[in-house]
């Protein structure tokens, strides 16, 4: 396939940005788009170009490193035809003689690095600020000594296969990241280890967010429609339910 | 966050205010002087038991607040993000050269402006039927509220300000209606999701067609002085 690529490149954080276009050819369909990528910058390193940088690891759409807007889409979910991160879109979705436009998340919580790549320490802070879980150490507790409905223990684990990736910030016209924090609050808030601290939590966690420059939620849904882990709206609610009760008790108030 | 509670409390309240209002505006298909009377009615609401005006002045005050406390953390949280985003390095307002939305529908998206229009419009409409300075037809400050209605939608200028601002408000309450809703947590699976969907529609309509009606009624002269 041949493809035009118009990138986002932008040297470091206090650098403006701009883009520019590229010819690739040579593509497999079978290719993964970072493979696409990896194809693009060694043909910039052997013209003594500068590569283009982007953030990568597993590549199987589990650790939540990879990850760029794709045609105006976070991690291209415009393009595929399933929930996916960057590194499990493939060129299939492409046709011959495309034009793919790629940037990196862009928000004002997320400065760039280098061209694709951003600083989402924002949401290290906001999983920090979340704190500690009561559980009594020593031995592995049996498997059945903490009771727990299936309803619930389906909601947190759902909830908790949110990678971080920040799909839901970049794609948040407000660049809020609600959807990842309620799926962090949403994980605990569902299991019988989370409750002791459970008020507490949604409070700090909401405070960081809310530091951290990160916007408001205005539940108009494009997060979940790009989430690579479908998360739902549905957790959102659970934060907003358990933050609202959080404001009737005395937790986080001074002693 | 808790910014955004206020606004879906007072969001709520507004609705509620649109809803009444809307049904009172509907006492014109009955006759003319039932809508005096309903006018009338509103200014010495629970006489003798209340002094003329006290309710009336109550309820503006709320609904006043309201609007106030709505407005000003739409303001602050717009602001808030836009600046912040226009603050970032090599990031403007409009963040992505290419930008494709896939839930979003317009109305969520462009809840600010929609929400300026009412806002420009509010003291248009006070201005026109409650403190009438601005007189559409008619001289003399007298003239029965019926026929100040009337005499105001013969006019087609006046016909499409009021259009363009039910159109704004429907799609406003559009979306406002299901976000509150949600940020109140009333959101909590399919079901639920569905049945607030229909009410905002519901509810969206209601205000439109409602508000919409008797305008048009007058505006084709099936209801004339």
């Amino acid at each position: 396939m041949k493809l035009t690529l118009n990138i986002w490149r932008q040297a470091n954080a206090e650098s403006t940005g701009a883009m520019k276009t590229y010819q690739i050819d040579g593509i497999s369909p079978d290719m993964s788009f970072l493979e696409m990528l990896d194809q693009l910058n060694e043909d910039l390193t052997e013209k003594n170009e500068e590569p283009v940088a982007f953030d990568s690891d597993c590549r199987e759409g589990i650790c939540g490193m990879c990850g760029v807007v794709i045609n105006g889409t976070a991690h291209g979910r415009g393009v595929s035809p399933v929930r996916t991160t960057t590194c499990q879109l493939h060129m299939r979705w492409f046709k011959d003689g495309d034009t793919i436009t790629i940037e990196p998340w862009k928000a004002g919580a997320f400065p760039v690095v280098k061209d694709l790549v951003v600083d989402r320490s924002a949401l290290d802070h906001i999983i920090e600020a979340g704190g500690f879980v009561s559980v009594n150490t020593g031995a592995a507790p049996d498997a059945h000594a903490t009771p727990i409905s299936k309803f619930k223990a389906d909601r947190a684990f759902d909830a908790a296969t949110c990678i971080g990736c920040g799909a839901c910030v970049a794609a948040c016209p407000n660049g809020s990241a609600m959807l990842f924090t309620s799926a962090k609050v949403a994980h605990l808030a569902n299991l019988p280890q989370g409750q002791p601290e459970r008020k507490l939590r949604v409070k700090n966690m909401m405070a960081q967010h809310d530091a951290e420059g990160l916007g408001h939620c205005t539940n108009i849904g494009e997060c979940a429609a790009v989430c690579p882990k479908g998360i739902t709206l549905d957790s959102i609610t659970q934060l907003n339910r358990d933050f609202i009760a959080s404001l009737f008790s005395g937790v986080g108030k001074a002693q | 966050m808790t910014k955004k509670f206020a606004m879906s409390i007072t969001g709520m309240i507004l609705v509620a205010f649109l809803l009444m209002h809307m049904f009172g505006n509907l006492k014109l298909l009955i006759s003319g002087a039932d809508f005096d009377a309903y006018a009338h009615y509103l200014r010495h609401f629970l006489e003798p038991v209340l002094p003329p005006y006290f309710f009336l002045t109550i309820f503006r005050l709320v609904i006043a607040a309201a609007v106030l406390i709505h407005v000003v953390m739409a303001l602050h949280l717009v602001i808030r993000d836009t600046v912040r985003h226009a603050h970032s390095a090599g990031l403007s307002v409009r963040r992505y050269t290419m930008r494709r939305y896939l839930e979003g529908s317009f109305a969520a998206r462009t809840m600010i402006w929609s929400g300026l229009i009412v806002l420009l419009f509010i003291p248009f409409h006070l201005f026109m039927f409650t403190d009438q300075i601005i007189k559409i037809g008619y001289s003399d400050p007298s003239t029965p509220s019926h026929l100040r209605v009337v005499f105001a939608f013969q006019n087609w200028g006046i016909y499409a300000i009021y259009f363009v601002a039910m159109a704004a408000v429907s799609l406003h309450v559009w979306h406002g209606f299901y976000s509150a809703m949600c940020t109140l947590g009333w959101r909590v699976g399919h079901s639920s999701t569905v049945v607030i969907k229909a009410c905002s529609w519901i509810v969206a309509f209601l205000i439109f067609a409602g508000f919409m009606l008797v305008p048009t009624l007058i505006a084709f002269g099936v209801i004339n002085s």
